[in-house]
């Protein structure tokens, strides 16, 4: 028969061991209730690149001592992601902010009934390109879209400055762009159909499939391809560049088509609105108040990703250029949106595979 | 049926799957045999360091191959494009999961009996004993051992992703996420279901049938067989494990230290938070246990039938992303805000994602449990909780103590649940470095990948400081 024995040195590790055991609940039972709500608190979910929000939410938490909840997402499915989940938590939702790292997926959640109309104070000092007319969502701490190219393997005198010059014979087979279902890729091709039209649009992508284009997972890579010299030319935002710009990186930034008669490039605000049904409504207004302010746009501006300020007067540093020293493209978001699924299809369908 | 993006991606992914598969066991066999047959200095050491790997986020398998690679294109060895190519995902994969192959294999060796061999070396030579015996006897495992690489590396999104390729995880992702089609995203995710579903079907009923492929009770023995020893043999298998371990585990992780100390120099407290390393450490505990209870029950539930253990074995190959998804419909209520607003909501994720391969370690070792002991336990004891404590629960203890530390491992490092239904203001080691991955802050990812190995080893430190499990076993 098994005769289950033990030695004092064997029940002494016994001991220690459910002491350990019993600690490490304890030790969860007491960190729990860390999750359950608070009315002292704030649930927010971000997009933005979370090295550059946690600070300002960090910073907005001790100034205010409301307690900040954040939930973060990747660039691989970027705001689409955290869309998503916004949709989903329509009937009970969890978050009361939601920041937003461009303008579509506002757009989108608008028309979805996820968002709260309010009007932050400095709403009317803003251009009405970069905030809703209705005020479902306000933008702040803009970047663009910006060609950027490896500057040893890219002679000056042959550097596109326009995305029509990505066509040319002498570019094949060396750029890249970021997968345009994930991020921002996919509303700036919307934009391309709204201004050039789809026969023209599909054509120009058409020719750079043809041509051998590159598709990354994100912008960040886009960058990164091209800074290692694997493709010369790539199409992103200011920030990826930037990042690379502050490391001393081979790069040039471009903004393209900023010729009268030319498009303009694409400038995607950050966007903050208050979601409908917030369970802290009065503390969400106050973070989205901080984070349309000079102070926040001011920090994003000094950060890496060197945003440039919306808000006029806003401190910043000499390599953020001012907003309206660029030439937009003129497009109503709704217009965009409207565009977005099309254009990505076409996209998937006809250069993805 | 499938688009032309969906079937280019589902043959790239059962293309590298497979090749991950087969990589990944002919490299197992070679570690298990030499491990079991030939007298190598630190032997026991190597058994522990192979499985390294797999507590290392195949992503930073990508990530630091790709910077050895650029870094290498600086002396004109221009290699880096074979990296972002099937063969490319492939050979990183392989170097993330052989350790799960080599797991199996090795134990199943181990669980050989030795008089066996013994007895069949005297009268025939080693290629035919290995032939005869040793190949027949590890067969179930090899297979079971295939076929769970095969669904690993199906199912994983983020290193076919980083490196661009299509792959069917993307897919899905994308109907679910950018076209918000669910019909069609729980459709795609229901196909690699049925894949692995009818592979574990094959393998159960034909060729695996009851026999176990795994055992426990070859802890408890690890003695060389009589075979000759050549030195030189010997030495050019050591090296092999050098160069195997330093690939797979120094590398991925050694180089993103090498950058922090040469150029990042980010201190360790900027670099990470105790609040993500105590999260990830105290999630990782409290699913654990809680995984082994829920897979406890679903073995004595369903594991019994043989239809019951394909079903739940082929839900090891639903994509982590539609666990997600689910769970987000279906705990998304006001009256269950206590479970979806709270950690609790991945702990329950967690049990159902874990349960089917702790419920198959739990049913692998039932069929080596001397059905005697507890006939003869029933003879003296009535069924009683004290029968359950001195009997069953000693009969159970080694198994059930892998399946908390597998359990903690697997928690610990998974990612796509995770990021999908992470409460608000909690995250973990794996979802801070992929999402400061994916941002490009790479100075910030190399103690947090530290922090993570540190807290991966926890468990089987504690056993072993707690119980001395293996000390007196691999003589």
């Amino acid at each position: 028969m098994y005769i289950h024995t033990m030695d004092s040195g064997k029940k002494l590790r016994l001991k220690l061991f459910y002491l350990v055991l019993a600690a490490f609940t304890l030790l969860a039972i007491f960190t729990f209730p860390g999750f359950l709500g608070s009315q002292n608190e704030v649930v927010i979910y971000v997009t933005h690149d979370q090295d550059y929000a946690q600070p300002i939410l960090e910073a907005f938490e001790k100034e205010t001592r409301i307690k900040v909840k954040p939930v973060y997402d990747t660039e691989a499915s970027k705001t689409v992601g955290l869309t998503n989940r916004l949709i989903a938590e329509k009937n009970n939702p969890q978050a009361d902010v939601f920041w937003n790292n461009e303008v579509v997926r506002a757009v989108q959640l608008k028309k979805e009934g996820v968002l709260e109309m309010y009007k932050p104070k400095n709403y009317d000092k803003l251009n009405s390109l970069y905030k809703d007319s209705d005020g479902y969502w306000t933008g702040f701490a803009a970047r663009a879209r910006v060609l950027i190219v490896n500057t040893n393997l890219v002679d000056k005198t042959i550097r596109p400055d326009s995305l029509e010059d990505l066509t040319k014979p002498e570019f094949a087979g060396l750029l890249t762009l970021a997968d345009p279902r994930f991020g921002t890729t996919g509303p700036h091709i919307a934009v391309l159909y709204t201004l050039w039209g789809k026969e023209k649009t599909e054509n120009f992508f058409t020719t750079l499939k043809n041509n051998g284009l590159d598709i990354a997972q994100s912008n960040g890579q886009t960058r990164d391809k091209v800074v290692e010299g694997t493709k010369w030319i790539g199409f992103t935002d200011t920030d990826d560049a930037n990042d690379a710009l502050v490391n001393k990186e081979p790069i040039a930034m471009i903004y393209p088509d900023q010729k009268d008669g030319q498009i303009g490039t694409l400038v995607i605000p950050n966007t903050a609105m208050v979601i409908k049904g917030a369970k802290h409504a009065n503390n969400a207004k106050k973070l989205i108040n901080y984070l349309i302010s000079e102070k926040t746009e001011s920090s994003l501006a000094y950060a890496k990703s060197a945003q440039m300020p919306l808000l006029p007067g806003v401190d910043r540093p000499k390599n953020v250029p001012a907003v309206e020293s660029i030439k937009p493209m003129n497009v109503s978001w709704e217009k965009i949106y409207k565009n977005l699924k099309p254009s990505v299809n076409f996209f998937e369908t006809s250069i993805l595979e | 049926m499938l688009s032309n993006l969906e079937l280019h991606a589902l043959l790239n992914s059962t293309f590298i799957s497979l090749g991950v598969s087969f990589f990944s066991v002919l490299i197992s066999l070679f570690l298990a045999f030499s491990l079991s047959f030939y007298k190598i200095p630190g032997k026991r050491l190597f058994s522990f360091l192979f499985l390294i790997p797999l507590l290392i986020p195949p992503y930073l398998h990508a990530f630091s191959w790709m910077h050895l690679l650029l870094f290498l294109e600086n002396y004109n060895l221009s290699v880096i494009r074979h990296l972002n190519s099937l063969p490319g995902i492939i050979g990183i994969l392989t170097l993330a999961y052989f350790p799960i192959s080599f797991f199996i294999i090795h134990q199943a060796i181990k669980n050989i009996p030795q008089h066996l061999i013994d007895a069949a070396l005297q009268v025939t030579n080693p290629v035919r004993v290995l032939k005869r015996i040793v190949f027949a006897a590890i067969l179930p495992s090899t297979l079971t051992a295939t076929l769970l690489t095969f669904i690993v590396t199906f199912i994983t999104f983020d290193v076919p992703a980083y490196l661009g390729k299509n792959v069917f995880i993307t897919q899905i992702f994308k109907s679910f996420t950018f076209t918000s089609e669910i019909p069609r995203a729980l459709y795609l995710s229901v196909i690699p279901v049925f894949i692995v579903g009818s592979m574990w079907a094959i393998l159960l009923l034909y060729l695996v049938k009851e026999k176990p492929f795994f055992s426990l009770q070859s802890f408890k023995k690890s003695v060389p067989f009589s075979i000759q020893q050549p030195r030189l043999l010997k030495i050019l298998m050591l090296s092999l494990f050098v160069v195997l371990f330093l690939l797979s585990s120094i590398l991925p992780i050694g180089i993103l230290q090498v950058k922090n100390i040469l150029y990042d120099k980010i201190p360790f407290y900027t670099a990470s938070s105790f609040g993500v390393i105590t999260n990830t450490f105290w999630i990782s505990f409290i699913s654990s246990i809680c995984i082994v209870f829920f897979s406890t029950l679903i073995y004595i539930m369903f594991f019994r039938k043989m239809a019951g253990r394909i079903f739940f074995l082929s839900l090891l190959a639903l994509p982590p992303i539609t666990y997600g998804i689910l769970f987000i419909y279906l705990f998304n209520h006001p009256s269950l805000n206590v479970i979806y607003a709270t950690p609790i909501i991945l702990i329950i994720a967690y049990c159902f994602r874990f349960a089917p391969l702790v419920s198959e370690l739990l049913h692998t070792h039932t069929q080596q449990v001397n059905p005697q002991y507890l006939e003869a336990a029933r003879l003296v004891y009535p069924p009683s909780l004290r029968m359950f404590h001195r009997i069953v629960i000693p009969l159970y203890k080694p198994v059930l103590f892998l399946a908390w530390v597998f359990s903690f491992w697997l928690v610990a490092t998974e990612l796509p649940i995770t990021l999908l239904i992470q409460p608000p203001g909690f995250q973990t080691i794996i979802t801070r470095l992929f999402i400061v991955l994916h941002y490009g802050a790479v100075e910030l990812m190399s103690l947090m990948t530290v922090a993570l190995l540190f807290v991966s080893l926890l468990p089987i430190l504690a056993i072993y400081f707690f119980f001395h499990i293996d000390k007196k076993n691999d003589q």
